[in-house]
Parts: structure tokens; sequence; C-alpha cells
């Protein structure tokens, strides 16, 4: 069986990419709508939505978190919770992504394209966070090589 | 004993640190849109009918309506919006007069004419319907980040919550049916966070119906402009 410190690590690892992951996506959405509806930059979002992702990246990476919830955090539940915010995050965004290639050509203004623009953007993020946390997720349940499964 | 006091300071630590994090924005900022502003001082939204070129041409309006629901708007032959605006009145015998425009063709009318009116009234709704068109736009960028945001922080709550109870199960050391129990309120409690994405989702899902609803409010208003201006070109007014 793999070693208990493996298994944390690699769980660990998982949480500590799905996080950045899930704020660089979130972040970058928001980046576009300030810097659309610039200089009223905070016109659709308040400040403390830019404030808190940076926040919880720092105290993650501050306080370990990402390692003391693969210690003492069921792993199912973790990579059941990892996988299923990260579908949820896809699908917003590909729901916003729908909204805007859905408008049709002959109304399509500078605005239209640079939603579609965005949403494209952000879903390409939060497909690839979902790929990368899938990937991290089966590691987590695999044996590390070299170690015996007797 | 040293061992057990350690792990429970490290279970309190992250339950503590996880939901003061992110707990106090579970809540979100609703539904709604917050503009700093009127919306309309934001957008200043410009009509201009030559950007926005509708593909509409035809003598059968009904027809142009049932492709419009159909969702067959491209489909249809090229042409610009109809547009008006105030002129000189010339050899007609009124005192305002209008130029009516569409697909390239101008004609100029007396406003006494009601069918003039009712091309005014149509080519007011066009742009009316535009800026909605805008301003639904612009919602629903709002509601995109809105509903990301909701489920980030609906999970991170729920993931808060299990981090507590995990870390007391963990400090406490139940055994059998307690930490089963334990163990499944943590889930729970994750699980439930997600309920708050979901309805997100779905709330968001719904812009495109309010943006189908304004599409099709546009290409009724600019069929039946059309509709005038034809009927207005092979009858022309008697002046």
């Amino acid at each position: 069986m793999r070693d208990s410190g493996s298994t944390t690590h690699a769980t660990g690892l998982l949480v500590r990419l799905a996080v950045w992951g899930q704020m660089v996506g979130y972040l970058t959405f928001g980046v576009s709508l300030a810097v659309e509806d610039s200089p009223d930059i905070f016109a659709r979002a308040d400040a403390v939505e830019f404030i808190w992702p940076v926040l919880l990246l720092v105290a993650m990476h501050l306080f370990k978190l990402d390692r003391l919830a693969a210690r003492y955090v069921p792993r199912w539940l973790l990579v059941v919770l990892v996988l299923t915010v990260s579908v949820g995050t896809l699908v917003a965004s590909i729901v916003g992504a729908t909204f805007a290639f859905g408008i049709p050509e002959a109304l399509e203004t500078s605005g239209w394209r640079y939603m579609q623009s965005t949403t494209s953007i952000t879903s390409a993020i939060f497909a690839l966070s979902l790929v990368v946390s899938v990937i991290l997720a089966v590691r987590a349940y695999q044996p590390s090589p070299g170690t015996s499964t007797a | 004993m040293e061992e057990r006091k350690k792990r429970l300071r490290l279970a309190i630590a992250v339950g503590i640190v996880v939901s003061l994090t992110v707990c106090p924005f579970a809540t979100g900022r609703g539904q709604g849109l917050v503009f700093s502003a009127e919306p309309g001082a934001i957008l200043q939204i410009e009509f201009t009918p030559d950007l926005a070129t509708l593909e509409l041409r035809t003598e059968v309006p009904s027809i142009i309506a049932t492709a419009v629901a159909a969702g067959g708007l491209e489909s249809l032959e090229g042409g610009q919006l109809p547009t008006y605006r105030r002129v000189p009145c010339g050899a007609i015998d009124d005192t305002i007069c209008f130029e009516l425009c569409y697909a390239g063709l101008c004609n100029i009318y007396g406003d006494d004419e009601e069918r003039v009116q009712r091309f005014m009234e149509q080519v007011d709704d066009i742009k009316e319907q535009f800026d909605k068109l805008e301003l639904a736009r612009i919602e629903a960028g709002a509601n995109v980040w809105d509903t990301i945001g909701t489920c980030l922080k609906s999970v991170g709550a729920g993931f808060g919550a299990a981090g507590v109870i995990a870390g007391i199960v963990v400090a406490v050391d139940p055994t059998g049916i307690l930490k089963a129990i334990a163990i499944g309120a943590a889930a729970l409690g994750a699980f439930g966070g997600l309920a708050g994405c979901g309805s997100a989702i779905a709330g968001a899902g719904s812009d495109g119906e309010i943006r189908d609803d304004l599409v099709r409010d546009f290409g009724n208003a600019a069929n039946d402009a059309i509709f005038e201006f034809e009927d207005l070109r092979r009858n022309p007014p008697e002046s």
C-alpha cells in the first residue's frame, strides 16, 4: 500500500492546485469585468470580491491549510469536493459563454464579442483546472511507484 | 497525550482558519446587480443602425416573424435597419416631415400620416430593445461572476464545516458509529454548500431566456417598421 505520507502529499497537492486554478479563473473573469467597466472598475463587483481569493491563497500557503486538510479531512470527501466545485465553476462559465455566443450575429456589438472572448478564456482556465484535478485525484488513489502493494 | 493535544490544536486551527477565511463571504452579494450609478449613465449606449444590420428583407412580415421566432434570423437576406430623421418638408404640404429609410431607400413623408407615426414608433422600439439587450449582456456578465463566486464560497463554507467536524473527530477520537456519524455530518455540510452553487447556475441560465425574448421583440419591431415602410412606398399618402 502507499504510505500515508505520500498519500497526504498527493492529496495536499490536489487541494493546492485546485484552489489555485479556481482562484485564477475567478479573478480572471473579475478583472475582465473591471477592465470593461474601467474607469469605474467596481461597477459590477465589490472590492472585497477581488480581495478574498488573494487572502485565501495567502492563508493556504502561510498556514499550510492544504496539508492540514489532506491530513485531517477524509480523502474521498476532499476529492469529491474538489471535483464538484471544479465542475460547478466550469458549468457556470460555460453558461456565460453560451449566453454570449447565443446572440444573433446581426446583433453582435463589440461588447458581445468581448464577453465571448472573456467567457471562453475563463471556461478554458476552469476546464484546465478540472483536468488537472482529475489527474491528481487519480494519482491520490494510485500506489506510488516502487512501493510494494503486498 | 501530548500527541493528542497537538492534533487537537491542529484540527481546531484548520477549522477556524478555513471558516474565518471563507464563511464570512459565503452569503454572496445576492442575485441582484449593484451598480455604482444608474445603468444608463454607465452604458451611454449609442444606437448606430449601420453597426447592427438586421438580416431582414421581405414583403410579408408574418413570414419574417415566423423566421425570427424559429431562430432563423441570420438565414434571411441582408438589409439595413429602418431609421428616420426630421427634414424640411419642401414640396410636401405639411408642417413637420420625416425622412424614412430602409435598405438604402429613403422617402420623405409628412407626420400627419398614421403609417409614418407607426413606423417611427417601431424604430424607437427597436432602439429600446437594442439598449435593453446591451443591459442584459452587462447584467449577465455580473451574474456569471457572481455564480462562480457563489460556487466557490458555498463549497468553501461547506468545506470549512467539514474541516471543523473532521478536526473534532480527530481530537476526540471516537470509535465506530460515532466517527461514522461525525464524518457523515461533515460530508452533509460540505454537500449542502453545493446546493447554493447549483441554484446560482440555474439562475444564471435564465439570462438566456431574457436575451431570446429581447431578440424576438427586436425582430418583431423591425418587421412592423419594414411593413409600414413598404406599405408607404407602394401606396404613398396623397399630399
